[in-house]
């Protein structure tokens, strides 16, 4: 992650057709934690559906865990998404449809917390709090016909990316990743350790 | 599953509920003060159907997130719950409480839809459209509702919970409500098809789901 | 007739542990469960009606010789308990009837006069619970435990607000439910611990 914070700044020069293309280089670290913040969020569903249908606590465990990150990613990604907005389209929000999917993600990751957090059972939390993040994720493609409709979007479909942006954009990607699988790993040893000394 | 246990459920929670009237009053009265205040605040809208299709469901979204919230927490607050545990199979549980709260729902709106449309000179250009709207809305609303309100219902700080975790198993159907009231009020030349059969497909995927999950969320 | 099986049946509570090691086979007519307060004896019977998942173990019911499916439990098992409530806007009569209409069983108006007047209701049956006293309350739980005949008998705390006449028919049931089914009582009350014929003690099972 250093080598691509530093290729962000020194080897990947301004992008042409921005308003401001010193600031398209956000999009380095923008796009690869939004696609973070789904995965996460992915993962944490399966780890919901195992808890319901396997083993139960360890499942919960990983699916609170990952959910967590999810939240961290979708918090980062809503934040450089909102500075790049101000700058290239003049607001930080524009209810553009991917902006509202993210928002759509930070409600339902919200919501989740808060659920577990009123739930003083630990069976019954990690059994509702999975019920919900499935539910919530059989919901989520409405969103997807709901969207156009509100607004038209203002992320490009296509874009056709530098040699250097490319391998920049794939540096971060590879990079996130493997800060997600760590974080996951260390979130569950905590939380894992945490119940143990609770018992 | 038990139709027949559905149906108990059903006509137990509305003889229940027309005896103590606690939920249908507070609901009803929510939903009439917020239709005054809109018309009040914003005069008469006329023909400007997408102003009148988004007040109109904002109305009907908040009165179901006032009362449709009771139907499980108060099963758990006065220890009825172990008895329809015992007696009734957990997904005739879930179908009889959401048919109530479509029930609820539909009652209210008898009330307020016709009350909104009236001070706020709404013109509904599509009479057909519209009430199917409202009813299919009202379908996806309870449908998440009661999902969401089974899975409060086991929390211990069950108020402001109810409305911040339904609303992201609602605000699909929420949106998809209002572009297709907003589409029969102004006789949208698309029409509102494509967004019925957008709600049905949502009922479809919430209440198959809801089934298959109510157990895990009913049962300790 | 009905029996219990009971193998390593323990149970938590966010790490509190209430009871553990349970173990019993029992094929009689009348069970008590005692113990003192704390020791999980309503516990139990939740587990044994199924309105509990056990922490681990297992618990289950024979009946006629076959192991009781758990779908059928819910028409075979009646229960009485101080956290199980009949619907206070309902008469006793209308709670008795949706609790027979929702298990599917015949006969409903009958059944719900025959508990009714089991129990010493039959003048009351049509007030609404919430305006009976605390002691009719009980009458009308036991009623609803009993409408619809159950094989299994569960009863927490029985008599609890029970007059003298209240815990004469309460004997009269259980004698009468013990002839052709399994009757289990959690109770502290040593006269009614004393209508079993076997006693388990959850103070040693912890």
């Amino acid at each position: 992650m250093t080598a691509v914070i530093v290729a962000a700044f020194l080897y990947v020069p301004p992008a042409d057709g921005f308003a401001s293309p010193e600031c398209a280089r956000i999009m380095i670290f923008h796009v690869p934690c939004a696609i973070i913040a789904v995965v996460a969020y992915i993962v944490s569903t399966v780890y919901a559906v195992l808890c319901l249908t396997r083993d139960e606590m360890a499942s919960d465990v990983k699916s609170a865990a990952s959910a967590s990150l999810g939240f961290l990613f979708t918090a980062l990604a809503t934040v450089t998404g909102m500075i790049f907005a101000r700058v290239e389209w003049g607001t930080a929000w524009n209810w553009d449809p991917r902006e509202t999917s993210i928002l759509m993600l930070v409600i339902i990751y919200a919501a989740y917390f808060a659920l577990r957090g009123a739930i003083p059972n630990a069976a019954n939390r990690a059994r509702i709090s999975a019920a919900y993040n499935i539910l919530a994720c059989l919901v989520m493609p409405f969103v997807m016909f709901v969207l156009p409709r509100i607004s038209p979007g203002l992320h490009p479909s296509e874009v056709s990316l530098s040699p250097e942006y490319r391998e920049a954009l794939v540096g971060a990607m590879l990079g996130y990743v493997i800060i997600y699988v760590w974080m996951l790993r260390l979130a569950v040893r905590v939380r894992e350790a945490s119940l143990a000394r609770r018992r | 599953m038990s139709l027949r246990g559905a149906v108990a459920v059903l006509v137990k929670d509305a003889r229940c509920e027309l005896r103590s009237k606690q939920a249908i009053s507070a609901v009803l009265l929510f939903a009439v003060t917020s239709t005054i205040a809109v018309s009040f605040t914003l005069g008469m809208i006329g023909s400007d159907a997408a102003v009148a299709s988004t007040l109109l469901w904002v109305v009907i979204y908040f009165s179901a997130m006032a009362g449709l919230g009771r139907s499980f927490a108060h099963e758990e607050e006065t220890y009825t719950a172990g008895l329809l545990r015992l007696a009734v199979p957990a997904e005739s549980v879930y179908v009889g409480k959401l048919a109530f709260n479509f029930l609820t729902l539909a009652a209210v709106e008898v009330v307020t839809v016709p009350l909104f449309v009236l001070l706020t000179d709404c013109r509904v250009a599509r009479v057909g459209a519209f009430i199917g709207m409202l009813l299919l809305g009202s379908a996806a609303l309870s449908a998440g509702a009661t999902a969401a309100a089974a899975m409060v219902s086991r929390a211990a700080s069950k108020g402001a919970l109810f409305a911040g975790v339904s609303f992201p198993l609602l605000a699909p159907a929420l949106g998809i409500a209002i572009a297709g009231t907003n589409a029969a009020l102004a006789s949208s030349p698309a029409g509102c098809a494509a967004d019925m059969r957008l709600l049905v497909y949502y009922c479809g995927v919430v209440i198959t789901a809801s089934l298959m999950l109510f157990r895990c969320i009913w049962e300790e | 007739m009905a029996g219990v099986r009971i193998s390593n049946l323990a149970h938590e509570f966010d790490g509190r542990e209430v009871f553990r090691s349970i173990d019993l086979a029992y094929d009689g007519s009348c069970l008590a469960v005692t113990g003192p307060n704390g020791s999980g004896k309503s516990t139990l019977l939740r587990i044994l009606a199924g309105l509990l998942t056990p922490t681990s173990g297992e618990a289950r019911f024979v009946v006629d010789g076959q192991d009781a499916p758990r779908e059928r439990l819910r028409g075979m098992i009646g229960l009485a308990a101080p956290d199980v409530r009949l619907y206070a806007e309902l008469s006793a009569r209308e709670n008795l009837r949706f609790l027979l209409r929702a298990r599917g069983c015949g006969e409903i108006d009958e059944r719900a006069s025959s508990a009714l007047e089991r129990v010493g209701l039959c003048d009351r049956g049509d007030d609404r619970v919430g305006e009976l006293s605390s002691g009719l309350r009980q009458r009308a739980a036991l009623a609803a435990a009993i409408a619809h005949d159950p094989v299994i008998l569960l009863l927490d705390e029985p008599s609890s607000n029970l007059d003298e006449s209240g815990m004469r028919m309460l004997h009269g049931m259980i004698e009468s439910r013990r002839a052709s089914g399994l009757v289990i009582i959690a109770t502290n009350d040593p006269d009614e611990a004393a209508l079993a014929s076997e006693r388990l003690d959850l103070g040693s099972a912890r």
